[in-house]
Order: C-alpha cells, then sequence, then structure tokens
C-alpha cells in the first residue's frame, strides 16, 4: 500500500514536470490540454455552484478530497486503478452498485468521484440513478429542487440540475423525488438518450452512476447494458459470499471492472494508534 | 511467514468485529460463575473410621462359622442399614433435608441421602498365609456423611457408624446361632432316623434269624461239623453191625442150655435134643412100620408129650434140614436101585410124610418156643448182642437227627444270598447314618464354640478408632476453584461463541475471501472511518456500560445487605470462606 502511494506521489510529481498523462502517454495530450476551459465553463457559467463547509463533508465521511489518511489513500488507489482501465478500454461510464443495501455503495460512488476528480485533467459527473432512494444530495446536505426523476418525468433541462459542491471538476445530478417506477423509467428511451449525451458531450469526463443494490431491485438490471463497467461494492462481514456471486453473475455482458472492500477492519486499514504499532509489527515480521 | 501473519491477523480482526457479542457472553458466564461459586450452598463432611479386627483367639483353635469376605459383610451390612425405616428414622430424628421435604417425595430424599452416605473401603494388599498368593484385604472402612451443617453432619455419621456396628455384631450372632441351631436341628433328625434304622434292623434280623450273612461261615461250620459227626456216627454203625454179626454167628454156635451130664458122665439129651432124635426116629420108623405099630404110637406119644414140655411144636427148621437129607439120600438111592426097591419106598414114604408135616408146621406157623436160655456163655453173648442192638438202635436215630440238622443248615446256607440284599441295605444305611451322626455331632460341637465366641464377642469385629469428629470446614464446594473455572470458561466460552458465530455466518471476510471470488479484480480495501456521530455513540454506550455495571452491583450489594446479612458480616464470611 505504502509503495503504492510512493508511486502516485512520484507519478503525480513527474505529471506536473512533464505535463503528460499517465504513463507519459502522448495519446492523451489534446484532452489535457482542453482540461482547464471545461472546468472553468461548468463552475462558472451553466452549473449552479454551493461551497459545502467540510465540517459536514466529514461528518458524511467525503473525506477524500482533503482529509490524509488512509481512507483517502484507499480511495486514490481505488480511482487510480478505475482510470486506468477506464482510460485503457476508452470507456467513460461506470456504475456503482452492490449486492444488498447499505452496503456504502452511495458513499463509495462520491469518494471514487472525488477522488477522480482531485485529478488534474478529469472533471466527474456523479448521477444518483437510485430512484427509489436518491441519497447524494443528502450526503452534502443539499437540498435541490429538481434532479434526474424531474428529467425523466417531465423534461426539466439538464442544466438547471447539475451542482458543483466546489470539489475539482466534480458535479453532481441529483436523484430528485423518489420514483416507485424506478426500473422502467432507467430503461426508458429518455434515459438511454441522457445517457448517450453525458457520455459523448466532455471527452476527458468520467460519468458514474449510482445504481440501486443489485439483488434488491431491477433498477441496476435493468440499467447496466447501458454502462462501460460497472464497480461492486462489498461490505465487509456483511454481504454474503453467494449474494456476491449472484451479483456478478447478474451483471452479465456488464464488464465488471473490480470490487471494493468497504468498513473493512483488516490491520492494514485501521486507524487506531495501537492498530498502527500492530500494524507496524505486522509489517516488519511480514518482511 | 505472510500467510501466518495474515492468519493472526485474521483472528484479531474477528475478534474486534465480535467483540461486544464476546464481552455479552464473558460478562453473563462470569457473573453466573461467581454467582454460583459464592451462592452453592456449603457441604460438610464428618466421616468416621472403623478397623476390622481380626478374631482374638487364633482361627486354627476356633474357628468362627462366618466365612464370607469383610468387605462384602460391610455391603451386606450397607444393605441392612440403609434400608427406608431406618434411613427415614434418621432424617426425621434430626431434621435433615428439611427445605426439599416440603415439595420432594420420600424416594427422592431418600434417594439424596444415600448419595449423602459415602462408605469408602480401606484395603491392603497382604500375603496370604495359607495360600501365598498376593490378595487384597479389607481392614477397615470409613463412613462419612455430607450434611448442610457442620453438627448435623457429626450426628449422623455418628448414628450411622453406630448402626453399622451394632448391625454387625448382631448378625454375627444371628448368623452363629442360625449355624448352630441348623447343626442342632440336623442332629436330631439323624439320630431319629438312626433309632429308625435300628429298629428296622432288628426286626430284620429278628425275622430271618440263621439266614443273616454275618452266620454264613458259623453255619457252614456248623453243616461241616454235622457232616463229619454223620460220617462218624456211619462208621460206628457199621462197625456195630459187624459185631452183631460176629455176636450172631457166635451165639447160633452155643446152645442156650447147658449139656445135662449123668452121672456115667454120659450126656443127658435135653428135652429138644430128645425130641428131635425121636423125631427123626419116629420119622424112620413111621417108614418101616405102620401108624398103629405099638413103637410108633409110643414113640407118638412120647414126641407129642415131649412137644408140649418144649411148648414148641415141631422144629420146622429141623425138619427142612430132614427133608433136604433125605432128599439127597432118595436122589443117591434111585441112582443104585429101581423105583420099586424096598428102601426107595421107604424113603419115598418117609419124605412124604416129612413132607407133609414140614406143610402143616409151616401151615400152622408154629415157631420155636422160647426157651429160657440157661448157658452162661450164651447169656455173656446174647447179653452182648442186646447192648449191641440198642447201640445201633440209638445211632441209627442220631444219624436220623444229624440228618434232620444238615438238612437245615443247607437251606439256611441256601436263603442266605436272598437275605443278604436287604439286610446290606438296611445295615449300610444305619452304617451311614451312625457315619454322619458322628460327623454332625462333631461340627454341632464346634459351632456351638463359635457361637460362644461371637456372644463374647471375640470373634472378628468392628471397631471404632476414628469416630465422627464435627467439621471445622465445609468440604465442599471449593470456591476458589470454582471462581477460577469459571473464569476461565467463561472467557473460553465468550471466545468460543464468536468463534460460532465466526464460522456460522458466510459473509466475507477480509481482502482474502473476496479476491478468489469473482473474476473482477478486488482494486481497494476501503476502512470503516468514524465519524463524530459514531465517537460520541460510542462513549455514550461506554459510559452507559460502566454505569450499568456499577449500579448492577450497587443494587446487588445492597441487596444482599438488606435481604441476606449486612455486608460488613457477608466480608469477614468470605475471607473465611477464600482460606481453604
Amino acid at each position: 500500500m505504502e509503495r503504492i502511494r510512493e508511486a502516485l506521489e512520484r507519478a503525480r510529481g513527474e505529471r506536473a514536470k512533464t505535463g503528460l498523462g499517465f504513463g507519459g502517454s502522448k495519446g492523451n495530450v489534446h484532452s489535457i490540454m482542453k482540461v482547464p476551459e471545461v472546468i472553468e465553463r461548468i463552475q462558472y457559467t451553466q452549473t449552479k455552484s454551493i461551497d459545502v463547509p467540510k465540517k459536514l463533508l466529514r461528518e458524511n465521511r467525503i473525506v477524500s478530497g482533503f482529509d490524509q489518511g488512509s481512507y483517502t489513500d484507499a480511495f486514490k488507489l481505488l480511482s487510480t486503478q478505475v482510470l486506468q482501465k477506464m482510460r485503457t478500454n476508452n470507456w467513460n461510464v461506470l456504475a456503482v452498485t452492490s449486492p444488498g443495501e447499505n452496503e456504502g455503495k452511495s458513499l463509495t460512488a462520491i469518494n471514487l468521484a472525488i477522488s477522480i476528480a482531485q485529478e488534474v485533467d478529469q472533471t466527474v459527473l456523479l448521477v444518483d440513478a437510485d430512484l427509489r432512494h436518491p441519497s447524494v444530495d443528502k450526503m452534502f446536505g443539499l437540498k435541490p429542487k429538481v434532479g434526474l426523476s424531474d428529467y425523466l418525468m417531465s423534461d426539466t433541462p439538464l442544466e438547471e440540475m447539475l451542482i458543483h459542491p466546489g470539489i475539482g471538476g466534480f458535479v453532481i445530478l441529483p436523484g430528485g423525488k423518489p420514483l416507485q417506477n424506478s426500473s422502467e423509467m432507467l430503461r426508458s428511451p429518455k434515459m438511454v438518450r441522457l445517457v448517450k449525451e453525458l457520455k459523448s458531450r466532455y471527452p476527458s469526463r468520467i460519468v458514474i452512476f449510482d445504481l440501486p443494490p443489485l439483488l434488491s431491485a431491477a433498477d441496476a438490471l435493468a440499467f447496466a447494458p447501458f454502462v462501460d463497467a460497472a464497480l461492486l461494492v462489498v461490505e465487509e462481514a456483511k454481504s454474503k459470499t453467494e449474494d456476491i456471486t449472484r451479483a456478478a453473475s447478474l451483471l452479465g455482458s456488464t464488464h465488471l471492472i473490480g470490487t471494493v472492500l468497504n468498513k473493512s477492519l483488516e490491520p492494514d486499514t485501521i486507524i487506531d494508534k495501537s492498530a498502527g504499532i500492530l500494524k507496524q509489527l505486522f509489517k516488519k515480521k511480514g518482511h | 511467514m505472510e500467510e501466518q501473519t495474515k492468519d493472526l491477523k485474521d483472528y484479531l480482526v474477528a475478534l474486534r468485529r465480535r467483540k461486544k457479542q464476546i464481552f455479552i457472553v464473558v460478562g453473563v458466564l462470569m457473573l453466573a460463575s461467581v454467582l454460583l461459586a459464592f451462592l452453592l450452598p456449603p457441604v460438610y463432611r464428618s466421616t468416621a473410621t472403623i478397623l476390622i479386627e481380626e478374631q482374638e483367639i487364633p482361627p486354627e483353635l476356633v474357628r468362627s462359622t462366618i466365612t464370607s469376605f469383610a468387605d462384602q459383610r460391610i455391603q451386606v451390612i450397607s444393605q441392612t442399614v440403609m434400608t427406608r425405616a431406618n434411613l427415614m428414622g434418621i432424617v426425621d430424628k434430626y431434621k435433615l433435608y428439611a427445605s426439599k421435604r416440603e415439595h420432594d417425595t420420600t424416594e427422592e430424599i431418600l434417594e439424596r441421602m444415600r448419595k449423602d452416605i459415602k462408605m469408602n473401603i480401606v484395603s491392603a494388599d497382604v500375603i496370604d498365609r495359607r495360600s501365598g498368593m498376593k490378595t487384597t484385604a479389607t481392614i477397615a472402612f470409613t463412613l462419612a456423611f455430607d450434611g448442610e451443617t457442620a453438627e448435623g453432619a457429626q450426628k449422623v455419621a455418628s448414628e450411622l457408624t453406630s448402626l453399622y456396628l451394632s448391625e454387625n455384631l448382631k448378625t454375627r450372632k444371628e448368623k452363629s446361632a442360625e449355624t448352630s441351631t441348623f447343626l442342632s436341628e440336623e442332629v436330631t433328625k439323624l439320630s431319629r432316623h438312626i433309632s429308625e434304622t435300628e429298629a428296622k434292623l432288628a426286626d430284620f434280623k429278628s425275622k430271618n434269624v440263621g439266614r443273616l450273612p454275618e452266620l454264613v461261615t458259623l453255619n457252614m461250620q456248623l453243616r461241616d461239623r454235622t457232616d463229619s459227626e454223620i460220617m462218624d456216627v456211619g462208621r460206628q454203625i457199621s462197625a456195630g453191625e459187624e459185631r452183631k454179626f460176629y455176636l450172631e454167628g457166635q451165639l447160633a454156635q452155643i446152645k442156650p442150655n447147658t449139656p445135662m451130664m449123668s452121672t456115667s458122665g454120659d450126656r443127658i439129651l435135653d428135652q429138644d435134643e430128645r425130641l428131635k432124635s425121636l423125631q427123626s426116629q419116629y420119622d424112620s420108623l413111621s417108614g418101616v412100620y405102620s401108624a398103629k405099630h405099638p413103637d410108633v404110637v409110643k414113640m407118638r406119644r412120647e414126641i407129642e408129650s415131649l412137644k408140649k414140655a418144649t411148648g414148641g411144636g415141631v422144629d420146622t427148621q429141623e425138619q427142612a434140614k430132614q427133608l433136604t437129607r433125605l432128599r439127597a439120600d432118595l436122589a443117591m438111592m434111585n441112582e443104585k436101585y429101581s423105583e420099586d426097591h424096598p428102601d426107595v419106598i421107604k424113603l419115598k414114604k418117609s419124605i412124604a410124610s416129612l413132607e407133609e408135616s414140614y406143610k402143616k408146621a409151616m401151615a400152622a406157623g408154629e415157631t420155636p418156643k422160647f426157651k429160657k436160655p440157661e448157658n452162661p456163655a450164651y447169656i455173656s453173648l446174647q447179653s452182648q448182642l442186646e447192648s449191641v442192638n440198642s447201640d445201633l438202635n440209638s445211632l441209627k436215630r442220631k444219624l436220623a437227627d444229624l440228618k434232620a440238622k444238615m438238612n437245615s443248615y443247607e437251606t439256611l446256607l441256601q436263603q442266605t444270598p436272598q437275605v443278604e440284599q436287604e439286610y446290606l441295605l438296611l445295615s449300610r444305611d444305619h452304617e451311614n447314618s451312625v457315619h454322619r451322626y458322628q460327623e454332625l455331632k462333631a461340627k454341632q460341637m464346634e459351632a456351638q464354640v463359635a457361637q460362644e465366641l461371637e456372644k463374647d464377642s471375640k470373634g472378628e469385629r468392628f471397631s471404632l478408632i476414628d469416630p465422627a469428629q464435627l467439621p471445622e470446614k465445609p468440604h465442599s464446594p471449593n470456591r476458589p476453584a470454582i471462581f477460577l473455572l469459571g473464569f476461565i470458561l467463561s472467557l473460553g466460552g465468550g471466545v468460543a461463541y464468536a468463534g460460532v458465530l465466526e464460522s456460522m455466518d458466510s459473509s466475507v471476510k477480509g481482502s482474502k475471501s473476496l479476491t478468489g471470488l469473482l473474476n473482477a479484480p478486488l482494486l481497494s480495501v476501503i476502512p470503516y472511518i468514524e465519524n463524530s456521530e459514531d465517537r460520541r455513540k460510542k462513549t455514550k454506550v461506554n459510559s452507559l456500560v460502566i454505569l450499568g455495571v456499577i449500579s448492577s452491583i450497587a443494587v446487588i450489594l445492597l441487596l444482599v445487605h438488606f435481604l441476606w446479612v449486612p455486608l460488613d458480616v457477608l466480608w469477614y464470611r468470605i475471607l473465611r470462606k477464600m482460606d481453604i
């Protein structure tokens, strides 16, 4: 883990020096050049910008943007790998889901999005597609009037709904009012059109969909064909192995980019001082 | 190495995850064990030791009739002591199990009582004097009672001890008395049987006198003797006969009358001889002359008078002789002369007259007239002959007697085998009975001595060497041990509970289990991040737990103080209890 962090730091430093993308590839030079203007545009022209207090974010465990620590490191690791894979396969739409409910899928989606948005040349749009229980806005302490459901039901313009919480190139599309027939809505042509539009509007933008749990509703299943890849969030000591395998098989043809183990108590991830000492001990023993 | 540390890490993670459940289980179990350690009622044990002493008088001299092994006897006594009546008597007397008696059945209380009575047999390895083999001998036994109070335990233990001792004495006395009574009865029975068989035997003997097999030799001897006697007598008889013949011969030669001599020295014929000569003269004369011839008549008269004198008619014998002589003469003359010769005719006439007279005499059956003999030689011979005859007669009678006797012995000897069987049966029965009677009598004597031995308690006996003491401390429960064990068990139970929960939970644990599960890689492991609410909750729970523990201890102490026993008293009691 530490080595990875070191590698990340090194990569970041290199990029700052050379102005090249990850791994120094020249294929992305064009998009990198465009980034600043895109951000400028979203921030200041079309999107509502709201400053969310850091204290609230911290209370809601959205810390990957500013706090240092193993938690942030874990998300950095995640975002780097996700970004690499997306770029390699030329994907830009990612669905975040989990086998069951309350396994931290929305929080993971937010933190991942923020972590990706920390990248200099990257903008991220987080779509709260959990239309039954939209929760992304609540995490940011926002009370938006309109959201995705309004767009699907009453053609509210996209520009009115987007919110910029004041963190890098990070934009939220809130869920709006809860819907009952969410899976049908997610499968509707309008939604398909929206996905296509979001996908193609900005080349260096990653769109992350926060989907409902795979096993509790058909929403995720219905929406899966429209995304490039999916990320499965698993809660340690809660998600059953059989549920995980079932969820993975339900995703079917949609590419599973990987899994995330959430709320882990593994010594590597413990922040406690005492546990830290233990960790050190284990490390020495291990190597 | 990597794997090992990871494993240990996994366990630590699991413990962290389950710490709440572990704490609850450990707390509950520990509380239970503490309560158990302090609330278990104390049990006081009072023990008495009873020594089994060997009999004082050497067993070679007096053997006890009680031969069962000591431990076996102790078990038997236990059974008799632990009867329902005995135990219930003790329970009532010392008011045992007061709380149990309210709701438990008598059977349950008896069961409990039997459990509380501990009998332990003390054995020692010894070498058997007779067989030289190693055996274990019971030398003592201990008797203990577990009671709720020290005094109760002691009292019940001593009561039980005295019961055992008295029961042992009683059974020993009874047993030895039983043995001797039994033997006496047997002896009486047997003596009755013997007198019966004796009577039978006597009866049999009187019925079969002389036929008994034991008399066979005597009978045979008697028979042999009689046999020889018979032979002897036979010999005597034949000798007598010989002598008789001899004497008769002698007698025939001697005339009964002595010939009288005339003065001239001529022999005077006695009447018989004169009769004989006259008769022969008469016969020859009658041949010559007719019957009317005066000579013939004269001669006839003379013969007749002589016949009257001698008392007898014609001597037939004499006549027969003369007849034979005459016939021989006739035969001789027939050769010389013709039939017409006068001599021949004369002879024929005399033969004819003789025959006639012989026939007459034979027809008349005349016997020669007995004449008193006077010849002394004749008389002596005659008397000798008579004595021989009488001897012979007596001998013959004796022989007949002996033969009869012989016959009787023979029959007796023949009958003996038939009698023998029955006789042997009877006599064997009698002999056996007598033999057994003697044996039994000896045994009875021994048994009586043994009974005396038991009466005076000189036999093997139980002696109380260590009476039941008042226990100073409770025997059980071992409170520190229960406490310690409870502590260890509750820790183990908590961990085990966590282990069971973990093993039953199929959720993913740690990155390792997730890595191999799907084709997709595990991208990141995100720890749980606490926000202020979590921390607040944690401190709240912690303070609640601490408050709860303190308040529950306080409540327990208060309850103990007011409901059970004041705390200061309890403190000293606990100190005392811990000091085991």
